[in-house]
């Protein structure tokens, strides 16, 4: 190290360890932070927990290791995860299917985008727990009945922004098409696609996040196994460290996905910029 | 010189959503010859950018017509090429294939002759070793030239250009208007290129022949032609006869560049 | 001739989207008659009767008066902590730095989750209601507004700084206003959130409230009355989100706003 640090006034240096030390402090600093407040609030909550020493009421980050452990070693979890995960994994991949033919379709017809709407907005603002228990009297307490909530929680910010990017695509080169004669076929697959995949990533994230959360919602109202049917079982029985093992689950599978996708999205698109969250 | 392109009493008319009426061009005149570098100068509104997009056949004249080799001008051809404002580079392609993106689609060519012309081109634009660069990497003047490149890589007989330095800061801006000649060889390969602008020294430097546009409806109120051998450098911007051009058409458009600022 | 057009585009979407609507209406209608069992499923023409029956009986007011009371409290609340942490996420590295793994697992964790928990420990008054409304309606206003400060671009910042706008003001004076249109965004999908939550809380715990009228419908396998009480949620949603929407369009017509879910 033969710079003088920043700040400093005289060119005596630091040991090379220390150096070393400032300098992965300086470049890692947002982590470091972010570590830092989190194992701050593990601690709080450890601290609570210990106040109130009541398990009928809350629960400490180990009672929940603890219990996630006893339930793998039990293998209860297991049904519970494959459950959840069939529906999210059918629902959502039904949902983004079809979403992105419907927004492809929707950007390509003004007819149909126009005739379609009303209805595809009505269907969105109805809310999740109102959708989940009239699909489960028509559909049965199954995965079925799971798998249409979730394709209808997750569909349309598919297909939305499918569309918008498509139309935002094309409207930017238009012009550039016309002046080299570019075929409407060769528009499409040249410009058109490359161009909507940031867009269309964007919509995939949002319609994932939907079909997470609406794992919980649809099984809230009634199911045969799933991590939802495990956190409001668990939680009806004053059962708070199983409840905190689902929700962590859940919570846990959001992040993954949302993480995988954005790394898709930096691959795909390393020319545009991934938002933060 | 062989007559290339013949506009007859063309002039444009177009409503606005708002519903106003708008007269962008009328009773426009002019034969344009290969082999010739034109300028269009004017104020901002003047027309001369829809008489550029009609020269290519992206808009049609309401009135008059617009020939080309004899034969009218219906819609845009690959002997054409447009040099837009905005660099309209695909973000998803490096410099070569966003050089390519204009000969694609021409089955006469295989692929190892595309690649050649781009290599070329990229050459010819001073962007040697960049090739595998994608635009976000680029400065504004790159990505200028390589929107150059894509043009020319067509080999047009008619290279267009909409105010192509209008977003590069003044140094660049001067550079690249004495690069262009080197880069666009108009006189030997018999090209007409048609320069739009609203800068009256670029229009002066860079063109043979000028033509002065009066604010909306859009009319020719001069034709000049610049008195001075191409390719030219920087230092006859000093010229006194320079000057003097520079001031009369400056004289022309005053009036018309304070109807432009009133709107 | 270009006035026309513009007209003719808007009534052309009239009419599409009418016709579609009636499209729909005339399948329900059909699937109904198909379906005898009442209890099962039903058709429009019923769903409307019941509706209108409910309020002309008067039964409604009650239920609209508990939700509309958790709706308003909790999204109100919701809105003054969202925005005010929101502009703290935006204006703070600090805060950004240390809290933002926060801030994604909260949007991450499904809130709903939490509702059987907030019930056990707060019983099943108002509040424990209202804080489960404020739950799921306050993360889409902090991000949102989060977003919306950060990208008040560097010039107006600049713009502040140049004429010596102290610190303390630069958030009401320039951020606050410059961001606004974000903020309304967040406050717009936060509207949907909220009236998830109140749904969810009736669920829960409560006796009474139109979430808690549609579950006893569906416990009854009142299916008229059910679908009715769906069809006004979803439609008390539609309209808070249209009203928005216009004011946004207002204050920002560049804004493609589809796509700030």
């Amino acid at each position: 190290m033969g710079k003088t640090p920043p700040g400093r006034l005289t060119d005596r240096q630091d040991s090379a360890f220390s150096g070393w030390i400032k300098a992965a402090y300086r470049e890692n600093r947002m982590l470091l932070h972010g570590i830092f407040s989190v194992a701050l609030g593990l601690l709080l909550w450890e601290i609570i927990d210990r106040w109130f020493n009541d398990k009928y009421f809350f629960t400490g980050p180990d009672e929940v290791i603890r219990e996630f452990i006893h339930l793998v070693r039990e293998g209860e979890i297991w049904i519970h995860l494959r459950y959840s995960a069939l529906e999210g994994l059918y629902g959502f991949t039904l949902a983004a299917t079809a979403g992105v033919l419907f927004g492809t379709m929707l950007a390509f017809s003004r007819t149909l985008d126009e005739m379609s709407s009303p209805i595809l907005i009505g269907l969105y603002a109805t809310p999740r727990p109102v959708v989940a228990p009239l699909f489960i009297v028509w559909l049965g307490l199954g995965v079925a009945s799971k798998v249409a909530v979730i394709f209808i929680a997750s569909f349309f910010p598919v297909a939305i922004n499918t569309t918008a990017g498509i139309k935002n695509v094309e409207s930017e080169f238009r012009m550039l098409g016309r002046a080299f004669q570019v075929s409407p076929w060769a528009m499409f697959t040249k410009i058109i696609i490359p161009g909507s995949l940031p867009f269309l990533i964007a919509g995939l994230r949002l319609g994932y996040s939907r079909a997470i959360v609406t794992i919980m919602v649809a099984e809230m109202f009634g199911s045969e196994a799933g991590l939802g049917y495990m956190i409001v079982h668990a939680t009806q029985v004053f059962d708070i460290p199983k409840m905190m093992v689902g929700i962590s689950m859940l919570t846990l599978w959001g992040i993954l996905g949302n993480e995988a996708l954005k790394l898709v999205e930096r691959r795909a698109t390393p020319y545009k910029q991934t938002l933060g969250i | 010189m062989e007559t290339r392109i013949r506009v007859e009493e063309v002039a444009k008319t177009y409503v606005k959503p708002t519903g106003e009426v708008v007269h962008a061009l009328s009773g426009v005149n002019m034969t344009l010859e290969s082999g010739t570098f034109y300028s269009f100068v004017g104020p901002s509104g003047c027309g001369k950018t829809t008489l550029l997009h009609m020269l290519h056949g992206l808009l049609s004249p309401t009135d008059g017509q617009i020939f080309f080799n004899g034969e009218k001008v219906t819609g845009p051809t690959s002997n054409k090429a447009l040099v837009f404002q905005q660099a309209l580079l695909l973000p998803w392609r490096n410099v070569v294939d966003n050089i390519k993106f204009g000969i694609e689609n021409d089955r006469t060519k295989s692929e190892p002759e595309r690649q050649k012309i781009c290599e070329r081109y990229i050459q010819i634009v001073g962007l040697k070793g960049f090739e595998g660069h994608y635009p976000h990497e680029l400065s504004g003047g790159m990505q200028q030239r390589v929107n150059l490149a894509r043009a020319l890589a067509v080999n047009p007989e008619i290279l267009l250009m909409d105010e192509p330095f209008g977003s590069l800061d003044a140094q660049t801006r001067q550079l690249m208007q004495e690069e262009l000649q080197r880069m666009v060889d108009w006189k030997r390969s018999g090209k007409i290129v048609i320069f739009v602008t609203h800068d009256i020294e670029e229009a002066v430097f860079l063109a043979d022949k000028v033509f002065v546009f009066s604010f909306r409806p859009g009319k020719i109120m001069k034709e000049i032609d610049i008195p001075f051998p191409t390719p030219r450098s920087l230092e006859i911007k000093e010229d006194p006869t320079f000057l003097k051009i520079k001031r009369e058409i400056w004289s022309l458009l005053a009036g018309e560049a304070r109807k432009a600022m009133a709107e | 001739m270009g006035a026309i057009q513009n007209l003719y585009h808007n009534r052309h979407q009239l009419i599409n989207g009418t016709l579609g609507l009636l499209v729909v209406m005339a399948f329900w209608y059909w699937a109904d008659r198909m379906v005898a069992n009442e209890s099962f499923f039903v058709g429009p023409w019923k769903v409307l009767q019941t509706t209108v029956s409910l309020f002309t009986t008067g039964t409604i007011y009650p239920h609209l008066k508990t939700s509309g009371w958790e709706f308003l409290m909790g999204y109100g609340i919701a809105a003054m902590i969202g925005i005010s942490l929101g502009m703290a996420f935006g204006m703070s590295k600090l805060v950004r730095e240390f809290l933002d793994p926060w801030l994604g697992g909260l949007y991450a964790t499904p809130t709903v989750a939490l509702a059987p928990l907030i019930i056990i420990w707060f019983g099943i008054e108002l509040t424990p209601k209202i804080i489960i409304v404020l739950l799921t309606a306050v993360i889409d206003i902090i991000i949102n507004t989060y977003t919306g400060v950060i990208n008040v671009g560097q010039e107006f910042r600049t713009l502040g700084m140049a004429f010596c706008v102290p610190k303390h003001q630069m958030g009401v004076k320039i951020l606050l206003p410059g961001s606004l249109p974000y903020i309304v965004t967040g406050l717009r999908l936060a509207t949907s959130r909220a009236i998830v939550g109140v749904v969810v809380a009736e669920y829960f715990g409560s006796s009474e409230g139109l979430g808690w009228l549609l579950f006893k419908a569906l416990d009854t396998y009142n299916m008229p009355l059910m679908i009715s009480c769906a069809s006004l949620l979803a439609g008390t949603g539609i309209v808070l989100n249209q009203a928005i929407l216009a004011v946004e369009k207002r204050m920002a017509p560049w804004r493609d706003t589809k796509l700030q879910e």
